[in-house]
């Protein structure tokens, strides 16, 4: 009996940071119910879960990146999903459902492979890049748009993005599917295994005869992937392109929930589970946003401000000793 | 003497890349020189944050919220004087004033704080150009009368305005490196932990550093503001990213200690003048930010794999 009871302990040491996401997500409901009743009731729980979808496999792609290095971080994501919001739009327009998902989620990879390309083999910095390259997608959706909104959603995207089957959001499935195939290539495959390997040691994975640089650039390939696949869904909720930099403020949510869901900036340690309740818990803190009816504007505000928190309590240099 | 060769040398890849741009656009453009000096005066706010940049740079920081902190100012300059109809004095200060909190906060924040400067400027980018859309709501307010009237007719008792600025900032970085800050910064940059070693206050170098960042983002704010005539939430555009790589034309690199503010100077100027030679080749003003941002991009990208450090 008490060996047990320590093995729970351990248990609960070992996965306390990404489970501390999850108590985060249990207050915030607790408060909600406070200020709104039928906060925390299933319907209103099920609808954040269908709201998260998006940021959720978009968060997938940037604990890939986050893994794979000592700075590592993809900041276009947010200017990923938005072009393949627009270029989902546009391409609808000529090409079937199939075409269309194919080639967005080809352009987001290659996107990710050039952010890859950039920081692992010219070494340039990966925010100076990823912000880079985030200026080049939007300038990609302004020549697209050319400031007017085009195309529509379809109601295949609609359903993705707001359907449900037997009461479970379908874009909810998608998310938890994208998950489970994501944690087998992070725990089953070699990849994985080499991912956590170039995190925590890239000069001993070198010495083990594992390029750092194309398990890197695989890393940032994926999350470009997932960010365009988000924009599908993202599309389907807006419905309409009504710009082109529509996900931009998903952004920084995208990099917090992943620090904030346990997963070490500098590399080598974390996994998804942590990630999926912080992202649960910032679509909730975007749904107060809505009922305290906060501008678009305070929300980036807030969200710059909760990033710098989030960093202060997670990401912080080691003090220079002599 | 060596000093002053070392500063010459320094300062010549920022010069040769503007003078190359100069003479592209000379050729191409027969209005490029009836317009210089309304070109000049329109590209020193991005040279101002180039020097900004440069300065957290040699210390191995980064500043990515340069627009964010630009727009920001504007929005404070210009509210405070349509809103509040402070004193037209005070309206000059307020620039100033707000690049130096700004400056002051991101300091304590990355050398205090212990913060990864990259992430941090990047978050309060975000905050500070949403505060800017809390202020301002959408392009409006106005400037003193006098103020615009001295930018639009880009002269100041005869004397033109870019030069004057210019001449403002080649003093500036003159009084840096003659400074005991500066030595500091080259070594905190180049090796924190040696400098640290012989008893200097890294943090506090790193926090100084932020804090002359923030009051020449101030400057280029007021310069900006003055220009515009108004306030403007969307101001900004590639700001940061000229910046950083005008500083990386200037010599500065990502690890640090190194960079030369006057070189990065000149190169933010080249910088804006390649604007106006895409602009001017023929490309649609919808596809202009997307072959600018490529342009630069390619440049950063070529600097970068010229000074990468053989790694594994």
């Amino acid at each position: 009996m008490r060996s047990k009871l320590n093995k729970l302990i351990q248990w609960f040491q070992a996965r306390g940071k990404s489970l501390l996401p999850f108590g985060l997500v249990l207050l915030l409901l607790l408060i909600g119910q406070f200020f709104s009743p039928g906060f925390f009731s299933l319907s209103h729980l099920t609808h954040i879960l269908t709201l998260a979808a998006p940021l959720g496999i978009m968060a997938i792609g940037q604990t890939f990146v986050i893994l794979s290095g000592k700075e590592d971080v993809d900041f276009s994501s947010g200017a990923n999903a938005s072009l393949s919001i627009v270029l989902t739009a546009f391409l609808l327009q000529r090409y079937n459902h199939g075409i269309t998902a194919l080639i967005i989620l080809t352009v987001g990879f290659i996107v990710g492979l050039m952010n890859g390309f950039g920081v692992r083999v010219i070494g340039i910095p990966p925010l100076i890049m990823t912000f880079c390259s985030s200026m080049l997608l939007y300038g990609v959706g302004q020549a697209i748009t050319r400031g007017m909104s085009i195309g529509t959603s379809t109601p295949v995207l609609t359903f993705m993005a707001l359907g449900r089957i037997a009461g479970i959001p379908v874009a909810f499935v998608i998310w938890m599917g994208s998950t489970i195939l994501a944690a087998l290539v992070l725990h089953a495959t070699i990849y994985g295994r080499w991912l956590y390997a170039a995190g925590s040691n890239p000069m001993a994975t070198h010495l083990a005869g594992i390029s750092n640089k194309v398990v890197g650039m695989v890393a940032y390939a994926l999350s470009g992937m997932l960010s365009a696949f988000a924009g599908l869904l993202f599309l389907g909720r807006f419905s309409i392109p009504s710009g082109f930099r529509m996900a931009e403020i998903y952004t920084l949510p995208c990099i917090m929930a992943v620090i904030l869901g346990g997963t070490n900036f500098f590399g080598g340690e974390g996994g998804f589970t942590g990630s999926i309740g912080s992202v649960v818990a910032l679509t909730i803190l975007d749904s107060f946003f809505t009922i305290f009816n906060i501008s678009q504007a305070w929300r980036t505000v807030m969200y710059g401000l909760l990033l710098v928190i989030i960093l202060i309590f997670f990401v912080r240099r080691e003090r220079l000793r002599i | 003497m060596s000093g002053v060769r070392k500063q010459v040398l320094q300062i010549l890849p920022g010069l040769l890349f503007l003078f190359l741009i100069s003479l592209i656009s000379s050729i191409l453009m027969p209005r490029f020189v009836r317009l210089l000096p309304s070109s000049l005066l329109l590209a020193i706010p991005t040279a101002f944050l180039a020097l900004a940049e440069t300065l957290v740079m040699i210390s191995g920081e980064v500043d990515l919220s340069l627009t964010g902190s630009l727009v920001l100012i504007n929005a404070v300059a210009v509210s405070a004087y349509t809103d509040y109809h402070i004193n037209e004095l005070l309206f000059l200060a307020i620039p100033l004033i707000a690049g130096l909190i700004i400056g002051v906060i991101h300091g304590l924040l990355v050398a205090f704080g212990r913060l990864n400067s990259f992430l941090v400027t990047a978050g309060t980018s975000f905050a500070w150009s949403g505060l800017a859309l809390v202020i301002l709501r959408q392009p409006r307010g106005n400037v003193p009368p006098w103020f615009a009237e001295v930018f639009s007719t880009g002269k100041i008792l005869g004397i033109p305005l870019a030069a004057m600025f210019a001449l403002i900032a080649a003093l500036f970085w003159l009084l840096f490196t003659l400074s005991p800050l500066a030595l500091k910064s080259y070594a905190v940059g180049s090796s924190p932990k040696a400098t640290f070693s012989f008893g200097i206050n890294v943090n506090r170098v790193k926090f100084y550093a932020f804090v002359l960042n923030g009051f020449l983002v101030g400057v280029a704010g007021l310069i900006m503001t003055g220009i515009i005539g108004s306030g403007d939430p969307r101001l900004g555009g590639f700001s940061t990213v000229l910046a950083v790589l005008a500083a990386l034309i200037g010599g500065a690199t990502f690890a640090g200690g190194t960079g030369n503010g006057l070189g990065a100077f000149l190169a933010a100027i080249g910088l804006q003048f390649t604007r106006n030679l895409i602009a001017w080749v023929g490309v649609a003003h919808y596809h202009l930010d997307l072959f600018y941002g490529a342009a630069l991009l390619v440049l950063i990208a070529g600097i970068s794999y010229l000074r990468r450090s053989r790694e594994i």
